[in-house]
């Protein structure tokens, strides 16, 4: 087979149809991560001009441009739509897009996921712009504090729009967060050790492990509160028992971690440009490596650094003041090591360097005022003033908006093939980075001399007015400068030369394909001896192309590629991706309706749709039709390897235990709602505890354990072939986890107060809920598994569906037992 | 910088009382710590871009050990160290002896309520205390959260549903301070502004009595 | 996997006692343990101060682990992150010293 029709075999496999149906099926990353990086500047632009409405309106004191009611609205979904409709999807989109191609992989763990998480993006993004233009826009700001967002202050639908819309949106983002930690993990390129991985993908595992930890939180928070607007739980409610302080604590123990959430892809974008523009290697990877973990550790423990004058006691203060302080030292390790790169090579001053050069300026004056902002005292005067507006606007501006934007004079010849002259790229660079500093320097001034955040108009007689009217002046030339940007980059589509491959000689492995690539990435899979690989092998680009690699040979209409063990890179099994399929736009457009059901006020109407999601969800597994075993595949270059559903550590193995990771957290945060409500908030101990209910409470918990034991069977039993005894084991396992939903329904009936008198009862119905929803999936495993095997998916070899199933009912048992523990303590405590 | 450009009646740098002050030199200290910090990074990458073409790698143990780790740790223990005790002398001092204020917000004003030998004064957008002595407020909100924050006294305190926080403030000298909410508050948060009345002795007398100026 | 999890120890265990030192805190605050008197101080400086100690101990114990690593790289990362963790819990834990707990 010669290379042209190796290409046209594989791209007969990888392609997706042409027009819109093409654009309805297709799950390959490469369309999935552009599209997100197009919208993902498509609402950057629409926040922008927000922005630019808020400067008209802030240039003049009494401005009468618009009043409070629009200026509310137009501050919090400016902050709503850079943090989560622009600055996480545009990292979503790029990793998407560039993982594969450097980890040497042909796509991401699981397409189709990233396909759904795509059209999850769209649809709740659609439906927070959407509220703008019907006027009932969020407007509680981005931060949705209660109580102003609950029901007595916002009665109106503009805060459940948030709420939902926000949580709609954050599907994609937990996705993109497990895709993305699987495909690091898992698929690489064969010898990829884990420290001959490119920088850029330890940056992006490392944030993608933060967001798994760092977005349950938020989205339980999200939960607790659309309950309470909702059915009157009174979670935040002081007048019985509930504390605005939980939203707080809930909404920044996500919000924080968010921060660098952003800041470290970007970072990563430094680590893989500056060295290629400075003709050497980074400096110290392993202390970059190092700095990343602490970073992401310590960045869990900033999080009242938000809450300085909310009246918590110094010495609380004074645990997240020093971690707020010390997160600077990690982030000072990188960029003294990007500058000694910069000493150690020869930097040249190309576009994208420039840009990385505005990068230092002006993260380097945010990253100051971070550490001046997290010293209490200075803090309780600059706090919800414009130095903090100054402030963030340096760090996530300048940690993540440069960079990126040298990234993309970087990447642009990568995603046309083409490349163009400097002059726009200049002129738009040097608008931006003058425009970003007047705007945003000035702040820092009126900041100190007293102007509040969030205010729609000021008295002349306060002494900001000049200070206002430059920094006003400032934004719109910073705005001209993006605007330059985009045109720069329509011209760059249309009118620019043609380049083959490898236009900055760089050494990683996106550059080891034609470009643009097409869309199996690479012909055949390398073998890597080295952090760089084209840097040894210059060739290596065509001896792909030409089969020499892995899996050079397209066969069955196959989507393959490889898997490796995680830390040494040795081949592990050969992966076969599902194809291109309708069902992630279709479920997408599913959870859609559950959303806009519960917008409605349309609670029993939302049972249908998650319905319909239920079904989809179980046709999505069922569709990956593995009825006979395999075995050991040649992968080419005289080897073989197993297939995935024969192999133990599948990525559909590893992406459900990460799933259960983010969803522990989303337990451990309700148990610290639940704990810190009974030390702290108001009127307790609750007028009425769970009285009784330790009779069901222990059935559901037999039932539970014994649910668990018939899962194990199950899945020894079809690892012996005794497929007939394995089928009955999983039908018992799922008639146990009806025990246990009966059980606990029958202890939250018969035992527990009514979920509206206080937060300790809303607690405990919350906790309730959250178990008995686990029994029903737990339910929903033991039932897929028992079709499975009676329709002879499963076979000793394949057991890779019991396991799965057995990781949910262990799971959900285990915190079936933690819930128990928490509900009945009370009882037997009085 | 002309320290007239820091003027205004809600600078926090124009302070006329010792919890602003201190943190206003506080400030200035942090300031220029940060000025010479930045501008060794500058030069340092400045100098990357001269001696393009000059041979010889420096080790990571010099950028990443020394610059990276060493000199900021140095400077953040120190920066931390000064803040706590700098909050402790803020924060957390006893409350004997001193005039206690209760301060309540809403959407969207401010009630005062003051001790006084005559009983309760209640007082709108308008918190009357002596000079030169420290107050202690006790501060509580009604229907959403709210911050009180007068700049040139001290810096600001929430005043949360369903909690009171304690804050104190001190004025130096008689006069008239502008206070304001700095906790976004719904559709009124710009206008809820209120004042600081600082009596000199006999004013504080006078206000005790019931007698409005 | 173990990897990352060996590089990761020394943050794991700051994680944990930087949770451990804020419940610690706040529970006795709410209960009434600063009430207490106990040769010369409050029994939640006691308690806090002890904890505190006996994490950084812990922290530097961890540092066991880069005798048994298994690679250059892995030895190097643990060490840096396992002193990082031990500092932080210094560092951070300090104003159980430093600062009133309750007020």
């Amino acid at each position: 087979m010669n290379a042209l029709r190796r290409h046209r075999a594989l791209e007969a496999i990888w392609g997706a149809p042409k027009g819109w149906r093409g654009t309805a099926v297709s799950v390959n990353h490469s369309d999935i991560g552009k599209r997100f990086v197009v919208a993902a500047f498509v609402f950057f632009a629409i926040g922008g001009v927000l922005a630019m409405m808020i400067r008209a309106q802030l240039a003049t004191p009494g401005s009468a441009f618009v009043g409070p009611d629009i200026y509310n609205q137009l501050f919090t979904m400016h902050g709503s739509i850079m943090m989560f409709l622009f600055a996480i999807p545009m990292f979503e989109g790029l990793a998407l897009y560039m993982l594969p191609k450097m980890l040497g992989s042909r796509d991401m763990a699981f397409p189709r996921l990233s396909a759904y998480g795509w059209w999850c993006y769209l649809f709740g993004g659609t439906i927070l712009i959407a509220s703008m233009i019907f006027g009932v826009a969020p407007d509680g700001g981005w931060f949705m504090y209660t109580p102003l967002s609950s029901k007595a202050f916002t009665p109106g639908i503009n805060a459940d729009v948030w709420l939902l819309g926000i949580t709609f949106v954050e599907i994609s983002a937990i996705s993109a967060a497990i895709e993305i930690t699987v495909s690091v993990l898992k698929l690489r390129a064969p010898g990829m050790r884990l420290d001959r991985m490119p920088l850029f993908a330890w940056y992006l595992l490392i944030t993608a492990l933060m967001m798994i930890v760092a977005f349950p939180p938020l989205i339980l928070g999200s939960i607790l509160l659309e309950v309470e607007r909702a059915f009157d739980w009174p979670f935040f409610d002081p007048s019985r028992g509930g504390s605005p302080l939980l939203w707080q604590h809930l909404f920044w123990l996500f919000g924080h971690p968010e921060v660098y959430i952003i800041f470290l892809p970007a970072a990563g974008v430094i680590s893989t440009v500056l060295p290629v523009l400075a003709r050497t290697r980074i400096l110290g990877y392993g202390w970059i490596v190092a700095a990343l973990l602490a970073l992401a550790f310590l960045s869990f423990g900033l999080w009242v650094h938000h809450m300085f004058t909310t009246g918590i006691p110094h010495m609380a203060l004074g645990f997240f003041s020093a971690a707020s302080a010390l997160v600077a030292l990690p982030t000072a390790v990188q960029v003294f090591a990007w500058i000694g790169t910069l000493w150690n090579g020869r930097p040249e001053l190309k576009l994208p360097m420039l840009y990385l050069l505005g990068f230092f300026v002006i993260f380097v004056i945010g990253g100051m005022t971070g550490v001046m902002l997290a010293m209490v005292p200075f803090d309780l005067q600059a706090h919800d003033t414009h130095f903090v507006v100054a402030h963030l606007h340096y760090v996530l501006i300048g940690g993540f908006i440069f960079p990126m934007l040298a990234g993309a004079y970087y990447w642009l010849p990568h995603f046309t093939g083409r490349t163009r002259d400097d002059l726009l790229g200049k002129a738009s660079f040097w608008m931006i980075f003058v425009g970003f500093n007047v705007t945003f320097f000035m702040m820092h001034l009126t900041g100190l001399l007293g102007m509040r955040r969030r205010v729609h108009t000021y008295p002349e007689e306060a002494g900001w007015t000049l200070l206002n009217l430059v920094s006003s002046v400032g934004s719109f030339v910073m705005a001209f400068g993006f605007a330059l940007f985009a045109i720069d980059v329509a011209l760059h589509l249309y009118y620019a030369r043609r380049r083959s491959r490898n236009p900055w000689t760089a050494g990683t492995l996106e550059w080891a394909m034609p470009i643009p690539t097409p869309a199996y990435n690479i012909a055949s899979l390398p073998t890597v001896a080295d952090r760089e690989p084209l840097a040894d092998a210059p060739a290596l680009a065509t001896s792909l192309a030409r089969g020499e690699g892995y899996l050079g040979q397209p066969r069955h209409g196959w989507r393959e590629t490889m898997a490796v063990e995680t830390t040494s890179g040795a081949i592990d099994h050969v992966v076969v991706l599902p194809g291109n399929t309708r069902l992630p736009i279709v479920t997408a457009v599913v959870t859609g309706c559950f959303f806009l059901c519960l917008l409605a006020g349309q609670y029993w109407l939302s049972l249908l749709p998650v319905a319909g999601v239920v079904a989809l969800g179980l046709r999505w597994a069922w569709v990956l039709d593995w009825r006979r075993d395999i075995g050991p595949l040649p992968i080419g270059r005289g080897e073989v390897a197993p297939i995935h559903r024969e192999a133990a550590g599948a990525p559909g193995w590893w992406g459900s235990a990460f799933l259960l990771v983010a969803d522990g957290t989303a337990l451990a945060s309700l148990l610290f709602g639940y704990a810190f409500l009974w030390v702290i908030a108001p009127n307790w101990p609750p007028p009425e505890r769970i009285d009784g209910g330790l009779m069901p409470g222990l059935l559901a918990a037999v039932a539970a354990a014994a649910g668990s034991l018939f899962a194990r069977r199950s899945l020894a039993a079809s690892a012996d072939g005794a497929l007939g005894p394995a089928g009955r084991a999983a039908l018992a396992g799922a008639a146990a986890q009806l025990g246990t939903i009966v059980a606990l329904g029958t202890l939250g009936v018969t035992a527990l107060p009514a979920p509206q008198e206080h937060a300790y009862a809303a607690c405990s119905w919350a906790l309730l809920a959250y178990s008995l929803l686990h029994a029903l999936i737990a339910l929903l495993c033991m039932g897929f598994a028992r079709a499975r095997v009676a329709a002879g998916h499963v076979s000793p070899r394949r057991t890779l569906d019991l396991r799965v199933a057995r990781l949910f009912i262990d799971y959900s048992g285990a915190t079936l037992a933690i819930v128990l523990v928490c509900l009945l303590a009370p009882a037997v405590a009085s | 910088m002309a320290v007239g450009g820091c003027s205004g009646p809600l600078s926090t740098l124009d302070a006329a009382g010792p919890a602003a002050a201190r943190v206003a030199s506080f400030w200035w200290a942090m300031l220029a710590g940060a000025t010479a910090l930045s501008l060794l990074v500058f030069v340092l990458l400045l100098l990357a871009f001269l001696r393009r073409g000059r041979e010889g790698r420096t080790s990571p143990t010099l950028w990443i050990g020394g610059l990276g780790v060493a000199m900021p740790i140095v400077v953040l223990l120190a920066l931390v160290g000064y803040a706590l005790m700098l909050g402790e002398r803020i924060i957390a001092p006893g409350l004997s002896g001193t005039v206690v204020i209760d301060a309540t917000a809403r959407q969207w004003s401010w009630e005062f309520s003051h001790r006084t030998g005559e009983g309760m004064q209640v007082t709108h957008n308008e918190l009357h205390m002596p000079a030169g002595q420290a107050v202690v407020l006790r501060i509580a909100a009604v229907d959403v959260i709210h911050s009180f924050w007068v700049p040139r006294l001290a810096g600001k305190m929430d005043a949360i549903p369903g909690h009171v926080n304690v804050l104190r403030i001190q004025a130096e000298r008689p006069g008239v301070y502008d206070g304001q909410c700095a906790e976004f508050c719904g559709s009124g948060h710009s206008g809820h502004l209120f004042r600081v009345i600082a009596h000199d002795e006999a004013g504080w007398a006078a206000f005790q009595r019931g007698e409005t100026r | 996997m173990t990897l990352l999890a060996r590089v990761s120890a020394g943050l794991i265990l700051w994680a944990f006692g930087f949770s451990l030192l804020y419940a610690l805190q706040g529970a006795g605050c709410a209960y009434g343990w600063q009430e207490i008197q106990l040769f010369g101080a409050a029994l939640l400086r006691w308690f806090l101060v002890v904890t505190w100690l006996l994490l950084v101990a812990a922290g530097l114990a961890l540092l066991r682990l880069t005798r048994s690593a298994s690679s250059d790289f892995e030895r190097r990362v643990t060490l840096a992150t396992v002193l990082a963790g031990a500092g932080a819990m210094l560092v951070t834990g300090s104003p159980v010293a430093l600062t009133s707990a309750c007020a």
